[in-house]
């Protein structure tokens, strides 16, 4: 049996490295001020807090320290296993922008034709912008990581209030949903032919599912109709969607996630070997699915449209029963013309000069 | 050798290039020339593996250039427009090209930053359009190319730059025995380095010839007569176009000069001289024989 060398490139790894560092770089810093600093910081809080009860005994009467110093290792261990709000934007917004600036942006600038005239194959340029992507990504998580582990080892106050373990079951988990973000990401890469349309898209179709749902539901209710079956999926199949990552670890079917985003992965591969250059700068990569997506943005508008010019005729004119239902007509038509529209325009605006 | 076989591409569903042949000998310098929207760049960016063709190949050195990387590593290609990284200098561009190719020949590389007198040091986001030009031809050049495609490398360069960048294909040629494509509208400057030459039209190829044949084919005669210029030499079939001004009819000539001056002679002329034509009348001529107007353009 022959083994096939993955295709490293050193020459692509340093460019693609050049191109985004910043980012990691800048992610690491937010991640270091919004969490570790915090973090590393418990021990010196604690001791504060005595040093303050040593002094001023008369503030602190009945003060219960073990109490405090209990809640403050439940805090963190919160912190370890919950996303916090900061952080699960890092999650979500850092593989996306990453998968942005090393696509979308050398289709915007036209940089990928001189790649192409370059002796490089397009296996080569997927997988070392995927590995860079990666990279970009893991690593102010691994650093912050390592800080914490590190401070932990500095210091043996803080041993009380939480592991070396602890860190890196958080490591591991936000190392998990940073895969499946970018290989979402990397899937709407290969669809897309701007970092615009692609940081749009990929934000679109992730919060979709749910996003989706929950305006067929209220288009629903709109209509006198309550399907409980809707609320049911979201409880049922909620944890598989992209956002259910952001949920507590052990809630998320991890299997399922890792194998669809193998299956994301090799798709954004296949169709990244079909990207036609000619099309680079586009709104989307291939001319077929531009119906779907004209079709797609419409019908969403219209709903959302729908659902807001209900919402604001029953808040400025007073009806005796619910209000009438040819606003929400009104509304769905207004939506369909101007999802369509503005999904046309950002296909015509961006269309390839011949 | 560059081929081109039968080639067909089309973009935004229209049709650029319909059934392009081509060849290209080793060793010379081959100038494509047609008007704007011809199919010269798209037809370059099939050369050069950026566009797949619908139909048809390139063959370089014999080898499909579709995802080949061994021939890409010995092509060096300078684009109408520079795509570089803005945020790179250029010594971190020029890194990159080393750590790519692997015939880079730092020597070279040496000898033409010198040349161009380009600072490493300078962003290339702070680099004019002729500055970055400048560093696409030292890149090119710096691979040691075999094959060297050049899509108007020579606009936005100062008089001076300009005679240096084709003195430089020039002595490539001659040293290295590169084979170059190279298109361009400032035709004067391919009849100093071409010895070919291929019109584009429409996506097809109107003609190729050297170029010592294309200006042996068009000619042009300035001629004089003493009454009216005669009626029987209007309609001599090698004859392209007369244009007058006052007594004097310049008549070009295609294919049978000998013919032409012989009916010319008949009807005893008070003056006859041949003049050779530049390879951008020949190109107007051409294309005028194919129907482009050039009534609105001021020449």
């Amino acid at each position: 049996m022959t083994l096939q060398t993955l295709p490293f490139n050193k020459a692509l790894l340093k460019k693609d490295w050049k191109m985004t560092k910043w980012l990691c770089f800048a992610v690491a810093g937010i991640l270091f001020f919004t969490m570790t600093l915090g973090v590393i910081n418990t021990y010196n809080n604690y001791q504060r807090t005595i040093q303050e009860m040593e002094k001023h005994p008369e503030w602190y009467a009945g003060f219960d320290i073990d109490g405090y110093k209990a809640e403050l290792k439940n805090l963190l261990q919160d912190k370890f296993k919950q996303l916090s709000g900061m952080e699960a934007m890092l999650v979500v917004f850092t593989p996306m922008a990453a998968a942005a600036l090393l696509f979308g942006e050398e289709k915007r600038k036209k940089t990928f034709e001189i790649l192409a005239t370059m002796p490089f194959s397009r296996t080569e340029i997927f997988f070392n912008k995927a590995v860079i992507a990666f990279a970009n990504v893991i690593l102010p998580f691994l650093i912050n990581a390592a800080i914490m582990v590190a401070a932990l080892w500095l210091s043996k106050g803080l041993r009380d209030f939480y592991s070396a373990g602890m860190v890196m079951s958080w490591f591991g988990a936000d190392a998990f949903r940073l895969f499946i973000v970018l290989s979402f990401s990397l899937l709407f890469a290969s669809l897309t032919g701007t970092s615009i349309s692609q940081l749009v898209l990929t934000i679109i179709f992730f919060i979709f599912p749910i996003g989706f749902t929950g305006l067929l539901y209220m288009n629903m209710a709109m209509w006198g109709y309550r399907i409980a079956v809707i609320d049911e999926f979201l409880n049922i199949f909620g944890s598989y969607t992209m956002p259910g990552i952001l949920s507590n670890i052990k809630e998320v079917p991890i299997t399922f996630h890792l194998i669809s985003a193998i299956i994301m992965l090799a798709a954004a591969k296949l169709l990244f070997d079909r990207n036609k250059l000619e099309r680079s700068g586009e709104t989307l990569e291939f001319e077929t699915i531009e119906t779907f997506f004209k079709f797609g943005v419409a019908v969403c508008t219209s709903m959302l449209i729908g659902v807001i010019v209900t919402g604001c005729a029953g808040s400025f004119i007073y009806f005796t029963n619910n209000v009438p239902r040819i606003f929400t007509i009104i509304g769905y038509i207004i939506g369909i013309f101007l999802g369509w529209f503005v999904a046309s325009y950002s296909i015509k605006t961006n269309r390839a000069k011949v | 050798m560059i081929e081109v076989k039968n080639l067909d591409k089309s973009l935004g569903g229209t049709k650029i290039l319909d059934d392009i042949n081509l060849r290209i000998k080793s060793g010379s310098i081959y100038g494509l020339i047609g008007p704007n929207g011809a199919g010269k760049t798209t037809l370059i960016k099939n050369l050069v593996d950026i566009y797949k063709p619908e139909k048809g190949e390139v063959l370089i050195s014999g080898e499909n250039i579709k995802d080949n990387t061994n021939i890409k590593s010995r092509i060096g290609y300078v684009s109408d427009y520079q795509y570089f990284y803005p945020s790179f200098k250029i010594g971190e561009i020029v890194e990159f090209y080393k750590d790519t190719y692997p015939f880079w020949n730092d020597k070279r590389y040496i000898q033409l930053m010198k040349l161009f007198k380009l600072d490493g040091n300078k962003k290339i986001k702070y680099l004019s359009k002729g500055m970055k030009t400048q560093l696409a031809i030292l890149l090119s050049l710096s691979i040691m190319p075999n094959i060297l495609i050049l899509d108007e490398p020579t606009s936005g360069l100062d008089p001076v730059v300009k005679q240096k960048v084709l003195n430089l294909i020039v002595d490539e040629v001659s040293a290295n025995e590169t084979t170059v494509l190279i298109s361009s509208h400032n035709l004067g400057q391919l009849e100093q380095i071409c010895d070919h030459i291929g019109i584009i039209h429409e996506g097809k190829m109107l003609l190729e010839d050297s170029v010592e044949n294309l200006k042996s084919n068009v000619r042009k005669i300035q001629v004089a007569f003493k009454g009216e210029f005669p009626e029987e030499i209007k309609s001599n079939e090698h004859i392209l176009k007369i244009e007058t001004i006052g007594k004097i009819h310049q008549i070009v000539v295609k294919d049978n000069l000998d013919a032409v001056i012989d009916a010319i002679k008949k009807c005893n002329p008070i003056l006859l001289e041949t003049i050779d034509m530049s390879l951008e009348e020949i190109f107007i001529y051409k294309m005028g024989v194919e129907g482009y107007d050039f009534t609105d353009i001021a020449l």
